[in-house]
């Protein structure tokens, strides 16, 4: 018990606390707009969270995943390739991958809507794509708030990933292929399972705040591409109303939890812990 | 001058980023202190927008020559002066819950817009001005006397005002000079044309152009037909995008061809292709206010320096650092008498609008609580929030 | 400086490596350079089938690179690898019938052992039922037939290494190379796995490549150990002939411990060479087979068994020679008394002695005759310093008692 308490406070302070202020406040009601809500048992919040803002919450993770999913197809390969061939230059590229990270996020952000801005050189040549007409556009599109997402994030993806192939014996991939595999079926029944926990890792650490995020949808996106947590922003900071902001917030948190114990029980990171 | 961020530049972007950070505006305020002691005494302890007063060279508001600095000498009181209102609605979150429960903030002059003037007098968290202390309140502009916000003039003085209006670059609209709101909705355009966040400005340039009187008007069923053509024209993809400040960029460089534009900021840009305009059937006029919030103590001191900065001289001073509308009659004429740049300043018809164009300002009805929430919600909902 | 077993005359001697049959593994001139690094220099030997073949050296003697150039880690730079009479110096690893027991093990952390067993013959399509039986009759062979369905983070450094020897030779490899699998293991558990080893050998008739830096493991395991220092091969042999007849002088030091003196050939009659001891008398030594040049340089070396004082029972024929010493000190091991003396020219040799030797007559600090049996000396033809001239190794090691045996 005297050795868990540190942690048990750091959990009621930091986690059970903020939770429970925030369920108070998902069930409270006012009476008048700009007069605090007072606690109430008011479900209305949750029945307007789902009735009202299905479209955001879909977006939300349709984005969130395939963000999630490119984060992967780009970051694994890097940071295969930095983990394997990076030499006595790793520690530099790693650190190259994190660098631009040290720009504030919404600069970052801002510097995206240039980049693919309808004039800015990405267009042109995406226009020139057989299947785009003249009039194609980046910007405003739900691909740019997935683009802007998968560049926000995609750090969080690549560092775990890094660490769990850093871990990994190189010298097991030499042993399969004694054993007769190709390199490639090497790295499918050995590296790949043995870098299942960086994956997963990463993946969680780029899905879970993609889902939340409002800042990218904001610059890059359209009304067309709000997400949920742009509602909770309005509801939040325009609106003034926080019951209906932490009722969407619960009830992002609960299919997020869920969504990440289903995958963490396909995933089976258990045993995997070498 | 030309680098500068302007007010409502810093509002948007910092009010985004700070945005995320509130979860709790009754933490947040809690960590903010009792407040009211520091001005207790004497003095005047004045929060207002970033960059929105003159400095010395050096940078600092209190130097040599600068407005608070000559206030100070002129009538020895002491006047502290902070930069940290950013957004109406963060300052609205964080000055709720003490003055709700009955209890003073710090500063006793704050800067909200209009609108939330507005919201804070119905929400009888205003203390009335001494005006019969502030003879030069005559100064004050005509146009803005008596606003919808404060019908009565007793409760706020504004600071500085802007226009909303159209910008357009000549360029991206093939040559097109744009003169109404239904310039906007050209096919030509599809695409290219953005509207601000901002309901109010939004909302209000539509409606005008569909014949709605905004400064009477005040309930969402009189707004609708505005509501009805916003939504039809984001549906469409006439309307690319709601932004902020970050119109800017893209309107410069021709990405954006047409929007819902602050003069302020078009005051900023040096492209000479960006144009702007109040539209035929009218713009709308916003303003900054001093108020004093409830319980502020010193009310003596504020009178004074609202005296102070009414008087043209001191307000042209003001004027021809932040370039914003003076609401004080003779800052142009002063600024005209000083030559140089300040003279072609004194000609700018986004500081000095003529007659005419004066003539289709409008500045927004006061809205209750209710029909104010239902008009912010049928926004969000067209904005996707 | 002989580097194949053909020119020495040991392998006339009964010599249990020389099985019948081609070889399978035949280098050709093998060289390996890294950058400027030579790591191997022109290796050239054959390895037959059935045996038990070591490759013993100091660290970075080139003895892993040679191995990993048979496995097909590591191309040769120059040279051929044949592997029963087809050059795969080009071919990648997998496609090699070899198969490579690592020093570390390599087990698949994230497999149980039997996946881990059966990894090799899935690769090659072998239909499940037989997978099946194949694995559990190597479990059985490495006796861990229980361990199946257990993790390898679940296992015993012994019982990992007894799973990494199933895993490669499930697949009936036409070699096995094994890079110092013992290494990890403590004395005790390397003394039992260098006889499972062996004894699984024989159970399975395959050639073993055995890689270790380990003299004794060597000696006790191997029908055939090539000894290999800075990249080159010094020797190749049976463990008697390397320990009785080394090649060279580092042969000589790194099997077991060795006196070394150096000589003057004085002259050479049939296969009797006298030499000057530059301590003021000849010696008689074997000429080992070969010709040694009268007025060369060459080095003498007596295993520190055969030193003993004069008078006490020679095994094997008369005194050869005598050496005037001070004894430096006496250390009671058991078996055999740590005799240390000290040549007039300061060189220190170490002689075991046996009660038979009466060590108990000696005192430290007393003058000492030091004599040995004729065939108790070898002749290395390669000269050493003065400064290099006594005992190769003043650790007290076991191994001498071993290579003895």
């Amino acid at each position: 018990m005297g050795m868990l308490s540190p942690g048990v406070i750091w959990l009621l302070l930091f986690f059970l606390v903020p939770v429970l202020i925030l369920v108070k406040a998902s069930l409270s009601s006012t009476p008048r707009r700009f007069i605090p809500p007072t606690f109430s048992w008011d479900w209305s919040n949750y029945t307007a969270a789902f009735s009202q803002y299905q479209p955001q919450f879909v977006r939300s993770f349709g984005y969130a995943g395939t963000a999630t999913i490119l984060a992967i197809l780009i970051g694994y390969p890097l940071a295969y390739w930095i983990a394997t061939q990076g030499g006595r230059f790793k520690n530099l590229l790693i650190g190259l991958v994190v660098v631009p990270f040290f720009i504030s996020y919404l600069i970052r952000t801002i510097a995206w809507t240039s980049i693919l801005s309808d004039n800015g050189p990405f267009v042109g040549l995406y226009r020139l794509l057989p299947w785009v007409g003249s009039d194609g556009r980046l910007l405003a599109t739900p691909w740019a708030v997935i683009g802007g997402l998968t560049y926000n994030f995609i750090s969080f993806m690549i560092l775990p990933i890094y660490v769990s192939l850093e871990k990994i014996d190189f010298r097991l991939t030499e042993a399969a292929a004694d054993l007769g595999s190709t390199a490639w079926h090497a790295f499918r029944k050995v590296v790949l399972p043995l870098s299942m926990p960086g994956v997963f890792a990463g993946s969680l650490l780029v899905f879970i705040p993609a889902a939340g995020d409002y800042i990218n949808t904001y610059y890059l996106g359209s009304a067309k591409t709000t997400m949920i947590g742009t509602v909770v922003q309005d509801q939040f900071l325009k609106q003034q109303d926080y019951p209906q902001a932490a009722a969407l917030s619960m009830v992002l948190m609960v299919i997020i939890t869920t969504m990440v114990l289903i995958y963490s029980k396909f995933l089976g990171t258990e045993g995997l812990a070498v | 001058m030309a680098n500068r961020v302007s007010r409502r530049q810093f509002m948007t972007r910092s009010g985004l980023a700070l945005g995320g950070a509130i979860i709790a505006p009754q933490v947040l305020a809690a960590c903010g202190g009792g407040g009211g002691d520091e001005a207790a005494t004497k003095g005047v302890y004045f929060e207002n927008w970033p960059e929105y007063i003159d400095t010395a060279s050096d940078g600092s508001v209190y130097g040599p020559g600068t407005t608070l600095a000559l206030f100070t000498k002129e009538t020895g009181i002491p006047i502290k002066y902070v930069q940290t209102l950013n957004d109406n609605n963060e300052f609205f979150a964080k000055i709720q819950p003490l003055l709700s429960a009955g209890k003073t903030i710090g500063p006793n002059v704050v800067a909200p817009t209009y609108w939330m003037a507005a919201r804070l007098l119905d929400l009888k968290w205003l203390d009335k001005l001494p005006l019969s202390k502030i003879p030069n309140a005559k100064n004050l502009v005509s146009g803005l006397q008596k606003p919808p916000s404060d019908p009565t003039g007793d409760y706020s003085l504004p600071w500085q005002a802007g226009t909303t209006g159209i910008a357009y670059n000549v360029k991206a609209t093939g040559g097109k000079e744009l003169r109404s709101i239904q310039d906007l909705w050209d096919p030509a355009l599809k695409g290219k044309v953005t509207v601000v966040t901002e309901m109010r400005d939004t909302i209000g340039l539509i409606a005008m152009s569909l014949g709605i009187d905004i400064s009477t008007a005040n309930t969402l069923a009189q707004y609708q037909p505005a509501y009805d053509e916003l939504k039809k024209q984001v549906d469409s993809g006439q309307i690319k995008q709601f932004t902020g400040n970050e119109y800017v960029g893209p309107l410069e460089d021709g990405s954006t061809a047409a929007c819902i534009a602050w003069s302020g900021d078009v005051l900023g840009m040096k492209n000479p292709d960006v144009r702007y305009v109040v539209p035929e059937s009218g713009g709308t006029l916003w303003f900054d206010t001093m108020t004093i919030p409830k319980g502020a103590p010193n009310v003596d001191d504020v009178a004074k320096w609202m005296d102070f900065v009414y008087d043209p001289v001191n307000a042209a001073r003001i004027t021809a650092a932040v370039r914003f509308m003076s609401p004080v009659q003779g800052v142009q004429e002063v600024l005209r008498s000083k030559g140089g740049e300040d003279a072609v300043l004194a000609e700018n018809p986004l500081l000095f609008p003529d007659d005419a164009t004066k003539a289709r300002l409008h500045t927004f009805a006061n809205l209750s609580d209710a029909e104010e929430q239902k008009m912010d919600e049928a926004f969000s909902k067209i904005s996707g929030a | 400086m002989s580097r194949s077993t053909d020119q020495d005359p040991g392998s006339t001697l009964e010599d249990p490596g020389a099985v019948a049959g081609g070889p399978v593994v035949r280098l050709e001139r093998v060289t390996k350079h890294f950058g400027d690094f030579v790591a191997v220099e022109e290796a050239d030997f054959d390895i037959a089938e059935g045996e038990f073949f070591s490759m013993l050296g100091p660290s970075g003697c080139g003895k892993t690179t040679t191995l990993r150039m048979i496995a097909g880690f590591e191309q040769p730079t120059a040279g051929r690898i044949l592997l029963q009479g087809r050059d795969v110096s080009r071919t990648p690893p997998h496609k090699r019938d070899v198969n490579t027991v690592f020093q570390n093990y390599a087990l698949f952390p994230h497999m149980d052992v039997f996946d881990n067993v059966a990894f090799g013959l899935r690769n090659r399509k072998v239909k499940d039922a037989e997978v099946r039986t194949r694995v559990h009759e190597m479990l059985e062979v490495v006796r861990l037939p229980e361990f199946a369905q257990r993790r390898p983070n679940q296992l015993s450094g012994g019982q990992q290494q007894r799973i990494a020897l199933a895993r490669a030779l499930v697949n009936m490899p036409k070699a096995l190379l094994l890079d110092e699998p013992l290494g990890a293991l403590d004395l005790k558990l390397r003394q039992v796995m260098q006889l499972e080893l062996k004894r699984i050998q024989r159970d399975v008739g395959i050639t073993f490549i055995f890689v270790t830096h380990d003299q004794e493991e060597a000696l006790t395991m191997s029908d055939r150990i090539a000894v290999m220092t800075q990249g080159r091969v010094d020797q190749i042999g049976t463990p008697t002939e390397i320990y009785g007849h080394p090649a060279t002088t580092f042969v000589a030091g790194f099997i077991g411990t060795a006196n070394l003196l150096p000589v003057k050939v004085v002259s050479q009659t049939g296969d009797q060479v006298t030499v000057d001891s530059r301590l003021g008398n000849q010696f008689r030594v074997p000429a080992g087979g070969r010709t040694h040049a009268v007025g060369s340089d060459a080095t003498i070396m007596i295993r520190p068994e055969r030193l003993v004082p004069a008078g006490a029972p020679l095994h094997g024929g008369e005194a050869a020679g005598t050496i005037d010493c001070t004894v430096t000190s006496l250390v009671f091991q058991g078996p055999v008394v740590r005799c240390q003396v000290q040549t007039s020219t300061g060189a220190d040799l170490v002689a075991h002695l046996g009660p038979e030797d009466d060590p108990a007559s000696l005192a430290v600090g007393s003058p000492i005759t030091m004599t040995w049996a004729y065939d108790g000396a070898y002749l290395v033809p390669e000269a050493i310093d003065a400064d290099q001239a006594g005992v190769t190794s003043m650790d007290d090691d076991e191994t001498a008692a071993v290579a003895v045996g």
